[in-house]
């Protein structure tokens, strides 16, 4: 896992429960580096999970919640270091693309990156359904970069998470405007 | 809040940014090499590019030359028989001098015929479309008939012309005779062509049986080819230079099929001269294997 995504977890704990508690899902997540993440770096994923399950357990909010909420907050930050993002388009194409351009780019830059598959399975112009598939299941941080992206876009989205089947989650996303 | 608790803080946030900074280093000299790699690719490149440039630029004005001498040595026996049987069709005429007319065209006729072939040889051969079939025959006897043929071009030139064999020269062979022939006939009439009235034209077959070779040898004492001009003459339709052409004649191409022929063969080319002294062209290829009935001569 990229250590961005670790970077700008920690920039969001801070920001919304402070440093002390920060220190404390460190601490309680037993790090090997003692939460010393460089944005460019990479770092197991399963450190990610620890973190993530600790912070649920010290604010009382639910790892799905955090994960979705952390995702929106991600979108933005992304951009930023992934110009390529950041274009005039249609949110549903956006998402569409993401299989066969975005993740492409993201790999010339980091060819280590641990990518989930989106495999769009229906497409209209209003609603998108596509095959989240990924080894690490967090289908939620993948909405929560969908409606940070519908945000971006400033085009409204809903984002439903279907029934788990083996490795794959159907997401379906339907334009609200 | 404790100061210890502040120095933690600070010790993540300084460890992270040390490893970030190596991360860049690594990056920063993965990109150097990637650089220096793509540099010397590059040259590597622009240097490939020039010698194919030159190398096709070369072959280019090669064809050209090629193209106006072809002209020139179409167009001669052309007009020639064009000619004569004009005058013929026009005039009555003594059976003496009708013969001497029908002899110039059929010999004219018989040169564009050998350009024509070596044209259609040339380009056979730069397709690899060129097969060599080896077959049993008296090759002895076809070689020593054929050197009559060349006799009598020599002895136009007044060239002394001698044809010999070594001992153990065997009577039956399996070989591509028609090729063999091909080349004997280009060495000869090279050397005829490129040696003065009243020299010496020698012609030399030899077979090892131990090493089971057949060799030629046609040795002249003509004009010899310039040093510098040496490797030029096998490349296709150069010849040792440009006043060679318009002097002497000829395509061009007769050596370069030579070479290309003894190569498919699986042999080699044998090729000494001086300048004004005269050349020795020839070749060695191995014979695969001798019919039982050697009839020795």
């Amino acid at each position: 896992m990229k250590g961005m995504v670790f970077t700008e977890l920690f920039e969001l704990v801070e920001e919304k429960f402070g440093y002390d508690l920060l220190d404390e899902v460190i601490d309680a997540s037993h790090l090997e580096n003692d939460g010393s993440y460089a944005a460019t770096g990479s770092y197991p994923f399963e450190e990610l999970l620890r973190i993530v399950l600790n912070l649920s357990e010290k604010t009382n909010i639910p790892v799905p919640t955090l994960l979705e909420v952390y995702g929106e907050h991600l979108f933005p930050k992304l951009i930023k270091v992934l110009p390529f993002l950041d274009k005039e388009i249609d949110i549903l194409d956006f998402i569409d693309s993401v299989e066969n351009y975005i993740h492409v780019q993201v790999r010339k830059l980091y060819p280590d990156a641990e990518l989930p598959t989106f495999e769009v399975t229906s497409k209209s112009d209003t609603s998108l359904s596509f095959n989240y598939v990924s080894t690490k299941n967090i289908p939620q941080l993948a909405k929560g970069l969908i409606l940070g992206a519908a945000k971006h876009f400033k085009q409204p989205v809903d984002v439903t998470i279907g029934d788990a089947q083996d490795n794959k989650f159907l997401i379906t996303v339907t334009k609200t405007s | 809040m404790s100061d210890a608790k502040w120095i933690r803080r600070l010790e993540r946030e300084r460890n992270a940014r040390k490893e970030a900074e190596n991360l860049l280093e690594s990056k920063s000299l993965e990109l150097w090499d990637l650089n220096q790699s793509l540099e010397a690719t590059i040259e590597q490149r622009t240097a490939d590019l020039q010698v194919a440039l030159s190398s096709a630029q070369k072959a280019n004005t090669a064809k050209d030359e090629f193209l106006s001498n072809m002209s020139h040595e179409i167009r001669t026996p052309l007009n020639a028989i064009i000619g004569f049987v004009d005058i013929m069709l026009k005039k009555e005429m003594p059976q003496e001098k009708r013969n001497r007319y029908l002899g110039i065209i059929q010999q004219s006729g018989k040169n564009l015929l050998r350009i024509i072939n070596d044209i259609l040889d040339f380009s056979k051969i730069q397709s690899g479309k060129f097969s060599i079939f080896r077959t049993k025959s008296d090759l002895r006897d076809i070689l020593t008939n054929n050197c009559k043929l060349l006799q009598s071009q020599a002895r136009k030139k007044d060239i002394t012309f001698t044809v010999d064999f070594n001992e153990t020269f065997p009577q039956t062979i399996i070989s591509d005779d028609a090729r063999i022939i091909q080349i004997l006939n280009n060495f000869v009439s090279n050397a005829i062509k490129f040696t003065d009235n009243n020299g010496t034209v020698n012609v030399y077959f030899s077979y090892d049986a131990v090493q089971k070779n057949l060799e030629l040898r046609v040795k002249d004492n003509g004009i010899g080819i310039d040093a510098k001009a040496q490797e030029k003459i096998f490349t296709p339709f150069e010849q040792e230079n440009a006043s060679t052409t318009k002097e002497y004649g000829g395509t061009g191409l007769g050596l370069s099929i030579s070479l290309s022929l003894i190569a498919l063969m699986d042999g080699e080319l044998i090729f000494e001269s001086t300048k004004g002294e005269g050349s020795v062209f020839g070749f060695t290829i191995p014979i695969a294997s001798i019919p039982d009935t050697i009839e020795q001569t």
